[in-house]
């Protein structure tokens, strides 16, 4: 199944992404979550119905994806279901919200379609910056940061075996879906009659399969309470980096900078 | 050593059992194979050496611990075990990085570790795998790289479960080589007699999870008659004879 294929080599590309030697993979895994939380944090903070700044805060995206080489439409298209269900969450702010504040011709502009743009504009921008993080950090570095701003080993665990069951919950899936084809070559799609049993298979193959996978790495020596520390300090390229773009997310945050440029013009 | 006395062992929620009154020793350097029909219960003892299944009756010993929950961690560090499948024991995203897995977790410095990596790629002929994405391997290549995965822990118990079930003529025969030319203690299960014949000294004959046979392996690989009673067949290098 093409869709399944295309995702375990989404999964798989992100991962390997993650482990090159980019200019912002070499910045300390601390740091770059540390910004990441404190983006999303502010960028959640900005009022509803502040467009102009919730705008303004995707300067700090188009600075990441320049220095990291990202490209964002590709991000955009990895994410389309994501956006999609942000886009379904949206559209009940101008159902529900609507005082009309201005006119773009004879088009009535809504509180509520301000309001709209904005959570969207929030969530694809929330997202993208995990999604850059991920791409730039393995999720071994990942959890590396997590166990200095001291997560829980129980969490941190959880975090790296979910990354690393989704590609054994999709080759489980493209498994049971092959082995299906080739039995009932005819059939579209799957019969209603199959689905209770494909289904019931894939939960216990799964299950089966993660449990393998995690004694796998118990052999080798896996153990949460060692894995997960890392004695590197967070160096000087990446202490630089963190004041910057500190600095870069309070102005973004907190000056009015479109406005000042339009100041400046009018 | 290993010391395996009077174990039996049924699968949690299974009223059969898998393994019965089973008893045998093996020494440091020896390499022993076990031999089978399917279900005979080959899989299970192994698991039940690393303490992948806890609930038996009886006694496991390896170098004087028993196996149980609290001495696994110490005893698993001695031993490298290969899964029949090897698409559990894959899970890193490139070769390099789950063959390197195992000697990280162990602590040993950057270069100990790449040093550690690179010499099991080359031993068994895979280097030039070394970046390539687990998901872009042929069975067989991923069989190698599983198997590269415990050579570089340096166990000193090494535990193959079918090693050479994916492999063609000419990896089969570097495996064969790579596992003559390794010390320690070596433990094979395999349906591939002539490889058994071709590594080890002993073999163990279950069938139903009883022992029906435990000695040299030549005299058990030409007894025609106790093979073919437990659904084997005498090993083609021998055939002709
Ligand atoms: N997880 C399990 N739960 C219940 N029963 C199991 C489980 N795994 C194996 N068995 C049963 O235990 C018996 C022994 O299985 P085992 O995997 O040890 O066989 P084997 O000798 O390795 O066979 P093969 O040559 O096919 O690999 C079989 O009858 C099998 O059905
Ligand atoms: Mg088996």
């Amino acid at each position: 199944m093409n869709k399944i294929d295309n995702a375990i080599k989404t999964v798989h590309h992100m991962d390997y992404y993650a482990n090159h030697n980019g200019y912002l993979n070499k910045i300390h895994p601390l740091v770059k979550l540390l910004i990441t939380i404190i983006y999303i944090v502010l960028l959640t903070s900005i009022d509803k119905y502040n467009l102009v700044m919730t705008l303004a805060m995707s300067i700090y995206l188009i600075l990441i994806s320049i220095i990291g080489d990202l490209s964002i439409k590709n991000a955009l298209k990895n994410l389309k279901v994501v956006l999609l269900l942000l886009f379904i969450l949206g559209i009940a702010n101008p159902i529900l919200d609507r005082t009309i504040i201005t006119y773009i011709g004879i088009v009535p502009v809504t509180t509520g379609m301000i309001s709209m743009f904005t959570l969207l504009l929030k969530g694809i921008f929330a997202i993208l910056a995990s999604y850059f993080l991920i791409l730039t950090t393995s999720i071994e570095e990942i959890c590396y940061a997590l166990k200095m701003i001291h997560m829980p080993n129980i969490l941190i665990t959880v975090v790296m075996l979910i990354y690393r069951y989704i590609i054994v919950f999709l080759k489980e899936v493209q498994r049971i879906w092959v082995a299906y084809q080739m039995r009932a070559p005819k059939q579209k799609g799957v019969h209603y009659k199959a689905w209770g049993s494909l289904i019931g298979s894939l939960m216990l193959r799964s299950i089966d399969r993660a449990q393998v996978v995690y004694e796998s790495m118990e052999l080798r020596g896996f153990n949460p309470d060692t894995f997960f520390v890392k004695k590197e300090k967070v160096d000087k390229k990446s202490w630089v980096y963190f004041c910057l773009m500190l600095a870069l997310l309070i102005i973004l945050r907190f000056v009015p900078i479109f406005e000042i440029i339009g100041g400046i013009f009018i | 050593m290993i010391e395996v006395k009077e174990v039996s062992f049924s699968y949690n929620g299974s009223k059969k059992q898998t393994l019965s009154n089973m008893n045998f020793k093996i020494e440091n350097e020896e390499s022993v194979g076990i031999i089978g029909a399917n279900g005979a219960g080959k899989s299970t003892i192994l698991k039940l050496l690393v303490g992948l299944e806890l609930s038996y009756q009886g006694n496991i010993i390896i170098n004087n611990l028993k196996v149980e929950k609290q001495n696994l961690q110490e005893i698993r560090q001695k031993i490298g075990y290969v899964f029949q499948d090897s698409d559990s024991q894959l899970f890193m995203p490139t070769v390099y990085e789950d063959v390197a897995f195992a000697p990280r977790n162990y602590g040993f410095s950057k270069e100990e570790v790449d040093a550690r990596t690179i010499e099991a790629l080359k031993s068994i002929g895979i280097e030039e795998l070394q970046d390539r994405q687990i998901y872009r391997l042929s069975g067989g290549e991923k069989k190698l790289a599983s198997i590269a995965t415990v050579l570089s822990m340096k166990p000193d118990i090494l535990i193959f479960d079918e090693p050479t079930i994916a492999l063609d003529p000419k990896n089969r025969r570097r495996f064969i080589n790579v596992l003559n030319s390794l010390k320690g203690m070596k433990i094979v299960t395999s349906h591939d007699l002539d490889l058994i014949y071709d590594t080890c000294d002993r073999t163990i004959l279950i069938a139903d999870g009883k022992i029906i046979f435990d000695g040299d392996t030549k005299t058990i690989l030409q007894n025609k008659d106790l093979l073919e009673n437990n659904g084997l067949e005498l090993p083609l290098s021998l055939q002709r004879r």
